[in-house]
């Protein structure tokens, strides 16, 4: 191999014509790599940075009935200094604590039994795991509101029933509730964040501490969790500052208990008139100091240490010996499954082949009306379905391409101070919740053309609210990459465009799938964006859910959930077969 | 050269001729002109014509369902003879739609010609800035109840009504009589009751500001005491009455009870004798509607005794005008005085509201009260 020099190197960019990309200086400059980097970078501008700031510019200013907006500081000191709002922050904290610590402890629990143990029947049950997944939350609150109502839950009643209790066990109605569906369902993200860096790891790691005689658990604490310490930390915060947005399960379950949260006055202040899009926004900006600070702790843990599992070398895969254990490991996912799964879609199951749901299955309501109606009757549900699909599909892949070349230039990039800043940028977003960037994309892209597209701007919506989830399953893969192999290929040889085809890519299929598949689910599931951006023709399921759910009873929602869980189940299965994941587990 | 732009003209004018005889004589054949004479006639004949230069019409509501807006398209094309307009329809919630068309005004994209709305602050601030277009429709005259109800915009829109009433779950309460709202402080009702939650929502707040021009506030003070639950959602508070988790509820719309009995669950609405509050559901044309004839005529439909005997017939609403009796029998029933799912305002007691008065002022002192007797942001 000839010694090439950092330089050289520098100035090959695309090896097609390395002589006359780096003859000139501007040459030198727009070569592929930093043509790619600097479209990506454009793109992260207008997908987030713009209407990012349009909601951050909207906090401060107010809109009076007539005349222009004027600039102000009232939405801040007007709306922090009321005891409502101090109520719903200490709410809104207790469960995104709840929720968080609830969901990543059960999903880097239930990643690291199918990943690197040998637990029993882990295939079935990692397809099992992400069923919730496919589901909102808002649906999971509805369904364990079947299940868990003080008077009428199929719970209670049962429980009521066989043991003669005088009153009822579960009330979904309270903190504990509202915390419990939200985990429930916010575990799928964690493990999802999880499992591709616990299925990339070198077991030679593990065993290194099994041969000085550590135990599995210990092992499992001191090695294996703390190499997953960026995908865990990239999950935490998000879920954290997601579950702070969250609006459907605190709106259902929160009245009767008298809980609000942050989401549910921004939700007043968004949908009553006078529309208050300043205050809302200035609440919402609590979220996105949120985001700022979890990134800023999570880049201060993780800059110091290296968390590079996959080498140069090669290793040979191998799983972790429970012993016994592994069947308290099983017990354990039996019993997420149940609550997360089971339960909940049993529920909304029985509820669909009943005409009407009178607090439990009854023989006397049973009937096909609820699916012949979704089915064969309902107006949007073919339409919706075509419009998930595109936008899942092709919108899922843009996000994909342009996360895979923004964690490149976040971790491999040589400027640190860019690469915090793109780091950053593209994960803003997360913490402005969807029913604020609905409004900040309508107003930042209204004037344009790009309002006659409703197809287009939902996609860039979704591409904006989304692309911090697929860039931080990306970079958590690529985190644990050693950059020794595209450099060595470089140095090879190799140019940029080349050794991320021959070598980035390969190595970070399984990342990219994971994330591509979850930006498919995610895509299809959004719903605040799109119950705002679209219209009739270009109405996604989630919308033809939210109309179904004003205008239907309960058995038409449940069976049209349950088509969406099958769609986004046969989506998972098709990902799997094309993307050759037999090894991960999405 | 001469000839041949002779030739041209001649050609243009004969299109133009032919073009014009055949749009009489398609707007003649629309079965509506069969109907009507004299000025009237003309006056439809000419906006169906214009309809059909335009094309396209566009409408949104929060009322309407998506199987209504496909019915009463068929239905309008048909009576009016339109049969090539493409229709566009949007059902969201109110709020939804009132921030999509705001934001629409200000950048000068106005999306939609006609909108449905239970948003009496909305339309009024419309008005106020210009943004509605003013007809009188010839229906109007039949809206005087709405009228005397302060229900009506001069001119910009008439009102059907948005009535969040009593509503009781038979299966459950049997025939218990329910004449009063200080019925529901029977101690038989004791934690059976649901409210619609003002805290984030402006309607169940003039619900509770209408009521309270009749009730003291120690009766809703009696009514948190004795267990009422709050609930934030219509759909929510429908299916917790279905399931019979709770057996009346308060701020329960027709369409909520109409949802349930055609579930099979026998869900009756109250009309009790000290009144209920009407919001106004006002229908307006836009002013930089981009199809002027077709919004005219399709509000001419909406207000028309057919159109609303056809939206009974998916999703009743309260009518803001008497209505006759129709030759089907499930539409009748749906109006009677008693046990009617939605009986028109003539048939009830309605609370009078100055609507134009009501200010955002008003709204935020009434949900403070609200917050006050049912309780806000308790940590369980």
């Amino acid at each position: 191999m000839s010694s090439v020099s950092k330089s050289e190197l520098e100035a090959r960019g695309d090896g097609a014509s390395p002589v006359a990309s780096a003859s000139t200086p501007g040459g030198r400059f727009f070569n592929s790599e930093n043509s790619l980097k600097l479209g990506s970078l454009g793109l992260l501008t207008i997908l987030a940075i713009l209407p990012v700031s349009v909601f951050l510019y909207s906090a401060f200013v107010t809109h009076p009935e007539a005349g222009d907006s004027i600039f102000t500081f009232t939405n801040f000191t007007k709306n922090f200094s009321t005891s409502e709002v101090f109520d719903a922050s200490l709410n809104t904290l207790i469960i995104a604590l709840g929720t968080s610590i609830f969901s990543c402890l059960t999903g880097v629990s239930l990643a690291w039994f199918h990943a690197r143990t040998d637990m029993p029947f882990r295939r079935p049950l990692e397809a099992l795991t992400l069923i919730p997944f496919f589901l909102s939350s808002f649906l999971g609150a509805v369904a364990w509101w079947a299940l868990a109502a003080p008077r009428t839950g199929i719970l209670n009643r049962w429980m009521i029933d066989l043991f003669g209790l005088s009153a009822p066990p579960f009330n979904i109605y309270s903190m504990t509730g509202i915390v419990m569906v939200m985990a429930l369902f916010y575990t799928p993200y964690m493990y999802l964040f999880t499992i591709g860096s616990l299925n990339r790891m070198d077991p030679a790691l593990e065993e290194s501490a099994r041969v000085c005689g550590t135990g599995v658990l210990r092992t499992a604490l001191r090695v294996t969790i703390p190499l997953s310490t960026p995908a865990m930390l990239s999950g935490a915060v998000i879920i954290f500052v997601v579950s702070m947005g969250v609006f459907g399960v605190p709106s259902l379950l929160g009245p009767i208990a008298r809980i609000s949260t942050l989401s549910t006055i921004i939700y007043t202040k968004m949908e009553e008139y006078p529309l208050d899009i300043g205050g809302a926004a200035a609440l919402g900006s609590v979220l996105m100091v949120f985001t700022a600070l979890g990134l800023y702790i999570q880049r201060k843990i993780i800059a110091p240490r290296s968390y590079v599992t996959v080498t140069g070398k090669g290793y040979r895969p191998s799983r972790v010996s429970l012993g016994p254990w592994k069947y308290v490991a099983l017990a354990i996912n039996c019993f997420y499954v149940l609550l997360a799964v089971i339960l909940p879609l049993g529920a909304l199951l029985l509820a669909s082949f009943n005409r009407a749901w009178l607090g439990g299955f009854r023989w006397s309501q049973l009937s096909i009306y609820n699916w012949a109606y979704v089915l064969f009757e309902y107006e949007y549900a073919i339409q919706a379905t075509k419009n998930s699909l595109i936008l899942g599909l092709v919108g899922g892949f843009i996000t994909v391409v342009l996360c895979t070349f923004l964690a490149m230039v976040i971790l491999r990039g040589r400027n640190k101070r860019l690469s915090g800043a793109v780091d950053y940028l593209s994960t803003l977003p997360i913490g402005v919740p969807g029913l604020i960037m609905g409004m900040a994309f309508l107003i930042t892209w209204i004037k344009t053309p790009l309002y006659g597209f409703p197809m287009l701007l939902l996609m860039m919506a979704y591409m904006t609210r989304y692309l911090p989830y697929g860039l931080r399953t990306i970079s958590s893969v690529l985190q644990s990459l050693s950059s020794e192999l595209e450099e060595s290929a470089r140095i090879c040889g190799s140019s940029f465009v080349a050794t991320i085809k021959k070598i980035t890519v390969p190595l970070l299929r399984p990342g990219i799938f994971a994330a591509y598949l979850m930006l498919f689910i995610m895509f299809i599931r959004e719903l605040p964006v799109s119950v705002l951006l679209a219209t009739e023709d270009s109405a996604p399921m989630a919308v033809a859910l939210y109309i179904l759910q004003e205008n239907e009873a309960l058995g038409v929602v449940a069976a049209f959930a349950l088509v969406q869980t099958a769609l986004l189940l046969l989506g998972t299965i098709v990902f799997r077969k094309l993307g050759s994941m037999e090894e991960l587990s999405v | 050269m001469k000839k041949r732009l002779s030739c041209s003209v001649g050609m243009a004018v004969l299109l133009a001729v032919t073009f014009t005889l055949g749009g009489t004589a398609r707007a003649a054949e629309a079965p509506i002109l069969k109907e009507l004479k004299g000025a009237e006639k003309a006056r439809v004949a000419k906006l169906i014509e214009g309809a059909r230069k335009e094309g396209n019409f566009s409408w949104a509501t929060n009322l309407a369902p998506v199987k209504a807006a496909k019915e009463m398209e068929k239905a309008f094309k048909k009576l009016y003879g339109l049969p090539k307009v493409k229709f566009r329809f949007a059902n969201r919630r109110s709020g939804t739609l009132i921030k999509r068309f705001e934001q629409e005004i200000k950048a000068n994209k106005l999306s939609v010609d006609v909108v449905v709305l239970a948003a009496a602050s909305w339309l009024h601030s419309m008005k106020r800035r210009g943004n509605l277009m003013k007809y009188v429709s010839p229906e109007d005259k039949h809206y005087s109840l709405a009228e005397k109800a302060n229900m009506n915009g001069d001119g910009y829109w008439v009102s059907d009504a948005q009535i969040n009433t009593m509503a009781v779950n038979r299966d459950l309460a049997g025939n218990v009589k329910l004449t009063s709202w200080y019925d529901l402080l029977k101690p038989e009702f004791k934690g059976k009751v649901l409210v619609g939650d003002a805290r984030p929502s402006e309607t169940y707040t003039l619900w509770y500001k209408g009521l309270r021009e009749r009730l003291p506030k120690s009766y809703f003070q009696k009514l948190s005491a004795s267990g009422a639950g709050v609930m934030a959602r219509g759909s929510a508070q429908r299916r917790s009455l279905m399931a019979g988790e709770y057996w009346l509820g308060t701020t329960i719309m027709a369409r909520h009870n109409w949802i349930a009995k055609k579930a099979g669950v026998k869900m009756d609405p109250i009309y009790p004798k000290e009144g209920v509050v009407a919001l106004p559901i006002g229908s307006v044309i836009m002013a930089k509607a981009k199809n002027p004839n077709m919004a005219k005529l399709f509000v001419d439909y909406w207000r028309s005794v057919r159109g609303h005997h056809m939206l009974l017939n998916y999703n009743p609403l309260n009518s803001g005008r008497p209505l006759p009796p129709h030759k089907d029998e499930k539409i009748n029933k749906l109006i009677l005085a008693k046990d009617g799912i939605a009986p028109p305002i003539d048939k009830i007691n309605v609370i009078p509201t100055d609507w134009s008065k009501v200010t955002p002022a008003d709204v935020k002192k009434w949900k403070a009260e609200f917050i006050e007797v049912f309780g806000s942001g308790t940590k369980k």
